[in-house]
This record gives structure tokens, C-alpha cells and sequence, in this order.
């Protein structure tokens, strides 16, 4: 467990400033945010790596913001991993082992993330998913009560940052250790979290459990990185070798088979809005309501409510003109079936 | 034609010595060219090298024949050109010495004198390997009131003349200086003595390593050393494990330009200690007093001793740097 109060840290460039945060035992936290909004300031300042101007941090009611760095039985992992060059695979691991003059077996760890037989290499012959793991075993190598994640994935191509979620999420329920993890990705923040933080200019404006955000999102500060628009729903059967899903009390249509409950994702830009029904050949045709615009200057932002569900959209000022949309018209809602993913 | 320096420099190198040893020289190059190109036009450059024969410095024209028959861009063959005019300036002299001076005299006063040098040197380049590494530290990681003013103060020692150096050194650890008297006192002796020819190459070597320290040190992420602590390092401990490892090769290439410089001062040592002597001062006291000519052999000796070393070192680094990158 995890708490953090009246936290204000000041560095030359940035301020953050967190009056409370609690990570309870077992969550999983994803941190997300802007750039520049102080999530890895918030994260190294947990780590110890920046004096705090006040504030107290606890882990399990032990307080440890009076402790260096290496007294907190934390560990970070890196975006780029920072596993020492100069060290071979297994001396990285056995690092955080040496300087407390510990002998213990590695292999344990090794397996568990499946890196046993790159142990002898040299990290600047491996792949960004090898470094990763190699990267979390050093990480975890002395169970931490804490693994803090600075955007471990966002480095990796899309297959490998599946396989990665899986294997972070297993290994960190296996070794009990709560997680903050620093992400963009609303889909990592969808499969890993529990609960979710996010920050806008050194500070925290919403929290709280990842249906509770992502259903309310605060939109002055979530909707600009929340851009891809996540549904849950039920498959209800195949029509034309597409699979139907029940979100809200519409019908959607996906080409991917699934089946059960499941979670979608549509990016805005794929979504069409018409004032009027047309032919098209995209499967998914859904009557809704504009319930708010916002103008960003190259786009314009579109919330869109149906029934029991709502989308983002995102259109150029012109198309908004041509169309000549304001708040609060019916309009009509296209997007392929191919442009539906499950998450 | 990659190897259009190399020739150039090799026929620089031989014309001074009269039209045969160019012609020579032009044989060779012609071989090796005509082997690898099988270009007919390099008996145009061969032919015309004889013409040296009549007079020397027509020499110097069928070296512009052998630039201007090689396959590049005009521009790479001027470049070319001029650059072997450049290098034939470093390189003839020392050539030339060991044509009529060859280094084969050794006697017992020179090879103590290079043990000095070599010796006080060496110390003078741990010293600065000591305090290089927390200074280069924390110009390369803290940002703090007054930088600019020591970046400059870091570079002092280079650019004020080294005789200005000498004396200041003497005024402070000279046998009456702030220093040196107190020091005198308790035994320590600087003037006229090891100590001093050692605080004298520190003074002006200093630079190079706090610089390459430094440079190294940049170019380490910091958060290695917070990585290190986060897995249970202190602060000197990730330095020691995480930093000084990534940046040995700039230490050890600092190290060879600050010893290779304290080996060749002299302007700044001979001021506080003339004796015992360095080989720089030896080298100068054998031409003050007995000439030029009565110099040479010791010159070419010393010279052939500190080459040996600086490519020794050179190629440990570069082969240490193979190993690394």
C-alpha cells in the first residue's frame, strides 16, 4: 500500500503538487496525462530522486520520503529501460543482489519472464521486448513492495506490447507488488489497471476506478488523451460472417470474432456523422445526438450520445461549416466494421 | 582512389631527399597504384617523375599529375592535396631526424632523465584523474551560479603561456611561497625537487582530463545512477558501479593527452625546478650549451621513447574502445 500526502515537489522546469493519493493493496494504477504533466516527476519523486519541498509518502503506514533512494524497497522501470550497458544480462539482474551482498538463485526470476537463456548476453544485443523483461526481472528481483512503470511499452511494436500487458500483469499478481504504470495508451490502461490517476500540470484531477473515469471522464483534461473511444458490450451472434455486438441498446457490427463480454475501441477519426441517413457500405449506421463541440483550432471535437453509450469524434472545422452541425442536432453516425478493434 | 594521402605523403616524404629516393618512391607508389587500378595513365605519374632528375622540384609537379589522374571529385583531390602538404609538416621533421641523427645513442644521464619525466608525469596523471572525476562530475550534472566562470577557470592552464604557468607555481610553491615555505618547513621540498616538476605538468595537463571526464560523464543518462539507487545503490556506489565503467574510455584518452602533455612541458617546470631535470630540459641544456648538432642524438632518442608510448596508448584505447562500442 501506497500514500502519498501533501505532496509539493519543484524542479526548474515543472511543480507537482498532490494533496492525496492512496494506492491500496493489490491495485494496479495506471497514471495518465499530457505530456509534461509530471507523471515521471510524480513517479521518480515516489522513487526518492528528487528532494520533496513537503509532503509525506507511506508505504504500509511506514513512512519512507525520509529515506534515500535505495532504502525504499521500490523499483522503476524506464520507458528505455536502463539496464546497465556494461553489464551483461545476469549482472544486471544480480545487481540490486550484489550490493546487499546476497547470493541468491536468479533462475526463479528468470523463468518467470522467460529470459533464461539470454542471461549471458549483452543488452545492446537484445530486442526492445527482451530488454523489457530483462528490465522487470532486475526490477523485481528483490520483491519490491512497489514497481513504478514509466511507459514500459510504448516502445514495443503492437504484437509484442500484448504479449508484454499479459506477461507484466501475470508476473505482478505472482509477486503480490502493487503498480503505478505511467501510460498513453488507453488500452494498456483498460487490460492492466484497476484504477486509474490522471494528471494535468503537476496535478491530479481525476482518480478513481478505471469504469469510473472512463465512463465520466473529466473532459477538460481526460478527453485529451482518452482519444480512442472504448465500449463495453456482449456478442450477440454473426450476421454475414460479422459479429454483433449489443453496446448500450444499439447493434454494433466487427469483423474480428469474439464472443461473451467484451471491450471495443474505435479511434475518432474513424467515425463519420452525417445530418442525414446515406447509402454507404459501412455496416455500422447509429442515430444519435451531438451533445458538445469543442473547437481546437485544426479540429473539432464531437461528443455523441446513443443510447446508453457515447462517442467521440473528430472533424475539421470545414466539415463541421459544410455540414453546418451545432450542439444539439440529431445526426447519423457511420463507421466500417472493420474499424471496430476488441481490446 | 582511397589511398591518394598515403602516396601523397610518401612522395612528400622522399623528394627532400634528393631525386633518386623520389623516384624510388614513385616506383613504389606506381606499382601499388597500377596494381590495384590497372590504370594506364599512371605512366604519365611515372614518367614523369624522372623528370626530377634535372631538376628536384619538378618533383613536386608529378605529384599533382598523380592527384590529378585519381578518380574523384575535384574538390576530395584538392582537399587531398593540401591536407599531405599539412601532414608533411609534422611528419618530414621527425622523419628527418631520425635520418641523421638515428636514435641509437643512449646514455646514462638521458635515460634518467626520461625516467623522471616519465615518473613525475605519471603521478602528476593520477592526481589529475582523482580530482577530474568529481569536477567533471558535477559540471557535467549540476547547473549552478558562476559555471561559465569555472568552464573558463577549467581552461585557464591552456591558453596562458606556460612560462606565465611556471611562475605562478613558483610564486605559491616556490621556496618562499604561500605554500611552499610552510611545506618546506615540515620537509616537503618543491623547488628544485619532484614535487614541484609534478604540481607544474598538473597545472597545465589538468584541463584535458576534467574536460574528457566531463564529456564522458554527459553523455551517461542520469537516471543510470538513479536506476543503480533505486536497486539499492548509494549515490558513490552508483557512480563507482554504473557511471565510471560507461565512461573509462574518456578517462583513459584524457589520461593520454594529459600525460603526453606533462611529458612535453618544459616552459612551466623548468621555473620551479630546472633540476632534477625532465627530458624537455635536458634536451634544452644540451642545445643552450653545446648546439644544435650536439643535441640531435638525445633529441631522437627522447623522441623515438615518448612516440613508442603515445602509440602504445593509442592503440590500448582504441582497441578498448572496440571492445566497448
Amino acid at each position: 500500500m501506497l500514500e502519498i500526502k501533501n505532496l509539493l515537489v519543484e524542479l526548474k522546469d515543472i511543480k507537482i503538487e498532490i494533496p492525496h493519493l492512496l494506492v491500496e493493496k493489490g491495485d494496479y494504477m495506471a497514471l495518465m496525462g499530457t505530456s509534461g504533466a509530471g507523471k515521471t516527476v510524480l513517479v521518480e519523486s515516489i522513487a526518492g530522486f528528487y528532494p520533496l519541498t513537503r509532503g509525506e509518502i507511506y508505504i504500509n503506514n511506514e513512512r519512507i520520503d525520509t529515506k534515500p533512494p535505495n532504502k525504499r524497497n521500490i523499483a522503476i522501470v524506464y520507458q528505455d529501460f536502463m539496464l546497465f550497458p556494461h553489464m551483461t544480462v545476469e549482472e544486471n539482474i544480480k545487481y540490486p543482489l550484489k550490493i546487499r551482498k546476497k547470493r541468491e538463485d536468479i533462475r526463479e526470476i528468470a523463468e518467470l519472464l522467460g529470459i533464461e537463456n539470454l542471461l549471458d548476453r549483452y543488452p545492446r544485443t537484445l530486442s526492445g521486448g527482451e530488454l523489457q523483461r530483462c528490465a522487470l526481472a532486475r526490477a523485481l528481483v528483490l520483491n519490491p513492495e512497489i514497481l513504478l512503470l514509466d511507459e514500459p511499452l510504448s516502445s514495443l511494436d503492437r504484437k509484442n506490447r500484448e504479449n508484454m500487458r499479459k506477461l507484466v500483469k501475470d508476473v505482478v499478481r505472482e509477486l503480490g507488488v502493487e503498480v503505478i504504470h505511467i501510460t498513453h495508451d488507453i488500452e494498456t490502461a483498460w487490460l492492466m489497471a484497476n484504477k486509474v490517476a490522471i494528471m494535468h500540470n503537476g496535478k491530479l484531477v481525476q482518480i478513481g476506478t478505471i469504469d469510473e473515469v472512463f465512463s465520466k471522464p473529466n473532459p477538460e483534461f481526460v478527453a485529451d488523451f482518452v482519444d480512442a473511444n472504448i465500449l463495453r458490450g456482449e456478442v450477440i451472434g454473426t450476421e454475414d460472417s460479422l459479429t454483433a455486438v449489443k453496446v448500450g441498446n444499439e447493434r454494433i457490427y466487427i469483423s474480428e470474432m469474439a464472443k461473451g463480454k467484451v471491450l471495443l475501441s474505435i479511434r475518432p477519426e474513424n467515425i463519420i456523422v452525417a445530418k442525414n441517413k446515406m447509402e454507404s457500405s459501412m455496416r455500422n449506421a447509429i442515430r444519435g445526438k451531438i451533445i458538445e463541440m469543442e473547437n481546437r483550432g485544426t479540429t473539432v471535437r464531437l461528443r455523441l450520445q446513443f443510447q446508453g453509450f457515447s462517442l467521440l469524434s473528430v472533424l475539421t472545422p470545414n466539415a463541421i461549416h459544410a455540414l453546418s452541425l451545432k450542439e444539439g442536432d440529431e445526426v447519423f453516425v457511420y463507421f466500417k466494421a472493420s474499424s471496430v478493434r476488441v481490446v | 582512389m582511397k589511398n591518394l594521402l598515403i602516396y601523397s605523403l610518401f612522395l612528400l616524404l622522399a623528394f627532400p631527399f634528393g631525386a633518386w629516393p623520389f623516384i624510388s618512391a614513385s616506383f613504389i607508389v606506381f606499382f601499388h597504384y597500377f596494381y590495384v587500378s590497372h590504370d594506364k595513365r599512371a605512366f604519365v605519374f611515372l614518367i614523369s617523375s624522372i623528370f626530377s632528375l634535372l631538376y628536384l622540384p619538378l618533383a613536386i609537379i608529378s605529384i599533382i599529375i598523380l592527384v590529378f589522374i585519381a578518380d574523384d571529385e575535384p574538390f576530395i583531390k584538392v582537399s587531398v592535396f593540401l591536407s599531405a602538404l599539412i601532414l608533411i609538416f609534422i611528419l618530414f621533421p621527425i622523419v628527418y631526424l631520425f635520418v641523421i641523427a638515428p636514435p641509437t645513442s643512449i646514455s646514462e644521464p638521458l635515460i634518467s632523465v626520461i625516467v623522471t619525466s616519465i615518473v613525475a608525469a605519471s603521478i602528476s596523471t593520477l592526481i589529475g584523474i582523482f580530482f577530474s572525476l568529481p569536477l567533471g562530475y558535477i559540471m557535467a550534472r549540476r547547473d549552478f551560479a558562476g559555471k561559465g566562470f569555472i568552464e573558463g577557470l577549467i581552461d585557464v592552464p591552456i591558453v596562458i603561456p606556460h612560462t606565465v604557468a611556471g611562475i605562478l607555481i613558483l610564486l605559491i610553491f616556490g621556496s618562499s611561497g604561500i605554500i611552499g615555505a610552510p611545506l618546506e618547513s615540515i620537509g616537503i621540498k618543491f623547488y628544485y625537487a619532484l614535487p614541484g616538476i609534478i604540481v607544474a605538468m598538473l597545472f597545465v595537463s589538468i584541463p584535458f582530463l576534467i574536460n574528457q571526464v566531463r564529456n564522458g560523464i554527459e553523455k551517461v543518462d542520469e537516471r543510470y545512477e538513479y536506476v543503480a539507487m533505486n536497486l539499492g545503490a548509494s549515490r558513490t556506489r552508483a557512480f563507482l558501479d554504473v557511471v565510471l565503467p560507461q565512461i573509462k574510455k574518456n578517462i583513459l584518452s584524457g589520461s593520454i593527452n594529459s600525460w603526453a602533455r606533462a611529458m612535453s612541458e618544459f616552459g612551466a617546470v623548468i621555473m620551479i625546478a630546472f633540476y632534477p631535470m625532465v627530458a624537455p630540459t635536458y634536451i634544452y641544456y644540451l642545445f643552450s650549451n653545446f648546439g644544435l648538432k650536439a643535441s640531435l642524438p638525445a633529441t631522437s632518442f627522447l623522441l623515438v621513447v615518448t612516440l613508442s608510448i603515445f602509440v602504445i596508448l593509442r592503440v590500448i584505447s582504441g582497441r578498448y574502445s572496440d571492445v566497448r562500442d
